[in-house]
């Protein structure tokens, strides 16, 4: 659920990066916030890690400013794809507002991909939530890596593991290039802050 | 539509054009899959990748840590690099639990850190090392539901100013202060906090049977009493011997010293003072760097230096008084049993030493020893050079001024006739003199109240005090004046023995 503290008149919505390892969910993150003006963004926290794998999870707050009296904030995790890190990701999805599925083209990990959002649903509903309910938004990554030798899938059939009734909104995307980032990125905060103020707000 | 559905709508529009105004790139990068570093950071405002065209093909390893954080330390050598990376992951970890595991790994890293240094930084970083060595210590001493919530921002801060030393260019021992001294508030009201808590623990503890974290606390406490032990009790001379161990290994008696008579609750309680004194002592070591470096400020010094050794002294005797050492200093003649048991001596024997450059080399010596340090007017400096005694008398600007508030140590307990009496030798280096002389030198007057003798140094630099802990030590006594060299890496710093006083 998003935090709302309404004697400071604060909104933070969280929203998770979600996906297999090594699929780009902290790319994604980087790229953001590397690429982004200081005005909206705060210092990205990496809380733990060994070696170039993230153990804990990664937080990069963002701030929409004074909006309706409200001061706006997402927050952007992800957690560990890692299928060892199970108790984590579940952690980190406690009172989470919006969820980016990021998923990777590389065809050896089509498998990987099934499991993580298959996961991703068990871990939402012992939050109580569902992926009916929650705002959610696909991102296909890697893409750029279609036109190397390595076998990747097409989007075809990766809408077809993962989106097949198209609920969701997808985007294809390269997050060491940009490509798709930010377009990922102003898409699940629209759902996300929409969601949260019908939830959460009640105009007067 | 109601009212309240189209101020939702309303309330949704505007944030969705703040979304779209504000979540866009200014500028345009692509992250090295090999290395992770940002590339090609080619300002573009406000173009937006558009996700069509496939691009140069590459393999993605996105779960990088190193970009997190823009931190300009690429031309720092690697193994510091990593050193810092490493600490400052540590640091997050403490900001996200502190935990006294994750606590005790930041100090390990800090140490492991402080061992990858050179000199010159260890000069420049000092200062913050030891604030965040002491804020680690701290947190980790005290019941951790009491620590301060704002420690790991502290200590974050104090990151940030460590890495900003060591990265910047022609860093001067001013521009450090001047970069620490934003928190200097922060800070003291850090410590008073600290000192507060820790004023009620004794109480705490008899209210309470020692817990699994009470008790690491206070073996962390213990510990660290021992830590400062070492060097306090061995402040007198560099000929001194160590009397060998006969104590059990430490780590057979790891959690308390082993005195029967005191109770342990005694025992922790003093071992806390020890470890507040000698707190305070490290942190008037940082107060003596700045004051040593600026003229006029010498009464000052000499107070903050009195106060200092008085400190230290007290924690000596704590420290003995519910510790046997694990090995202490005596001074003097010591039997020829005592000389051949003597342990072979791998580290320094004081964890603390001033330094300085004295004709183009680094030279230390027990800080104790320092019981003036200043510059004199410049007409008095230039003819000081010629000369080869220094008669107390020439630290009075006026006539009228008075030698002995200007002095620390024992030597201030003489009474002025007696100080306008005195002269001091000037210390010559049995080494060439350097090709270049300093015409400002700073004076440096040595007094060792044993021997009840003196003697002036006229170094390049103001001294300052530096721990010993990261230095490797090898015996010098072959060598006139010195009793040791200390050596890190390419560094060496010449310890100045007891010669010097004859």
């Amino acid at each position: 659920m998003a935090l709302i503290d309404l004697s400071k008149k604060e909104v933070h919505c969280k929203v998770v990066y979600y996906g297999p390892g090594r699929c780009g969910k902290t790319t994604n993150l980087i790229y953001i916030y590397n690429a982004m003006s200081d005005a909206a963004k705060g210092k990205m926290l990496t809380i733990e890690t060994k070696g170039d794998r993230t153990l804990f999870f990664d937080l990069l707050p963002l701030n929409l400013g004074k909006i309706g009296g409200f001061d706006i904030r997402i927050q952007l995790y992800t957690v560990p794809g890692q299928t060892i890190y199970a108790s984590t990701r579940k952690l980190v999805l406690k009172g989470v507002d919006g969820v980016v599925f990021v998923a990777d083209s590389l065809k050896v990990r089509k498998t990987k991909n099934i499991e993580s959002l298959q996961d991703l649903a068990v871990n939402l509903k012992e939050h109580g939530k569902s992926l009916d309910e929650i705002p959610m938004v696909i991102q296909y990554n890697k893409r750029d890596l279609v036109s190397s030798p390595i076998p990747t899938l097409s989007i075809e059939e990766m809408k077809r593991d993962l989106n097949p009734h198209n609920k969701w909104p997808d985007f294809e995307a390269s997050a060491v290039k940009g490509v798709g980032v930010f377009e990922t990125l102003r898409e699940i905060s629209k759902l996300t802050v929409k969601y949260v103020a019908k939830k959460h707000l009640l105009i007067k | 539509m109601n009212t309240s559905e189209n101020s939702m709508e309303q309330l949704t529009q505007e944030m969705e054009n703040a979304i779209d105004s504000l979540f866009t790139p200014i500028k345009k990068i692509e992250i090295d899959p090999l290395t992770n570093e940002i590339k090609g950071e080619d300002v573009s405002p406000k173009t937006e990748p558009t996700p069509s065209t496939p691009t140069t093909p590459g393999t993605h390893d996105s779960t990088s840590t190193s970009e997190l954080f823009a931190h300009n330390t690429a031309k720092l050598p690697l193994p510091l690099q990593n050193a810092l990376r490493e600490f400052y992951q540590s640091l997050m970890t403490i900001e996200w639990e502190i935990a006294v595991p994750h606590i005790q790994k930041a100090r390990r890293l800090l140490d492991e850190l402080s061992a990858n240094l050179t000199a010159d930084q260890i000069e420049h970083t000092q200062n913050v090392m030891t604030q965040m060595a002491d804020i680690l210590a701290a947190i980790e001493a005290i019941p951790l539901n009491q620590a301060p919530s704002h420690s790991p921002k502290l200590l974050l801060n104090l990151f940030d100013v460590l890495e900003r030393i060591l990265t910047s260019d022609n860093m001067t021992h001013e521009k450090t202060i001047a970069m620490a001294a934003p928190l200097a508030h922060e800070l003291n009201e850090f410590f008073e906090y600290i000192e507060r808590i820790q004023q009620d623990i004794p109480f705490q503890m008899k209210q309470a049977p020692v817990t699994g974290v009470t008790s690491q606390t206070l073996a962390s406490a213990a510990d660290m009493a021992r830590d400062l032990q070492r060097p306090m009790s061995e402040q007198s001379l560099p000929n001194l011997q160590l009397v060998p161990e006969t104590e059990p290994p430490v780590s057979s008696k790891h959690f308390l010293p082993s005195t029967p008579e005191a109770p342990p609750l005694l025992q922790e309680t003093v071992a806390r003072h020890t470890m507040q004194l000698g707190r305070w002592v490290d942190r008037l070591d940082a107060l003596e760097k700045i004051l040593s470096g600026v003229s006029g400020m010498e009464k000052l010094l000499a107070f903050h230096r009195q106060l200092k050794q008085d400190m230290a002294a007290q924690e000596r005797l704590l420290s003995q008084a519910i510790h046997k050492p694990v090995g202490h200093v005596v001074s003097g003649a010591h039997s020829e049993a005592q000389e051949a048991a003597k342990p072979p001596q791998a580290v320094c024997p004081w964890r603390m030493l001033a330094r300085t450059e004295w004709w183009g080399k680094r030279i230390a010596f027990p800080q104790e020893y320092i019981v003036f340090e200043g510059k004199l007017p410049w007409g008095r400096a230039k003819k000081l050079l010629s000369k080869d005694s220094f008669p107390l008398t020439m630290l009075k600007k006026w006539p009228w001024s008075n030698i002995r508030s200007l002095l620390g140590g024992s030597l201030a307990s003489l009474n002025e006739s007696q100080l306008k009496t005195m002269t001091f030798p000037i210390l010559v280096s049995p080494e060439p003199p350097p090709s270049i002389i300093i015409t400002e030198p700073s004076v440096l007057i040595l007094w060792n109240p044993e021997l009840s003798k003196g003697c002036v140094i006229l170094a390049d630099s103001p001294s300052t005090p530096f721990k010993t802990d990261a230095w490797t030590w090898k015996d010098a006594s072959a060598k006139p004046f010195f009793t040791g060299v200390l050596q890190k890496n390419d560094d060496e710093i010449h310890v100045l023995s007891q010669e010097i006083f004859s």
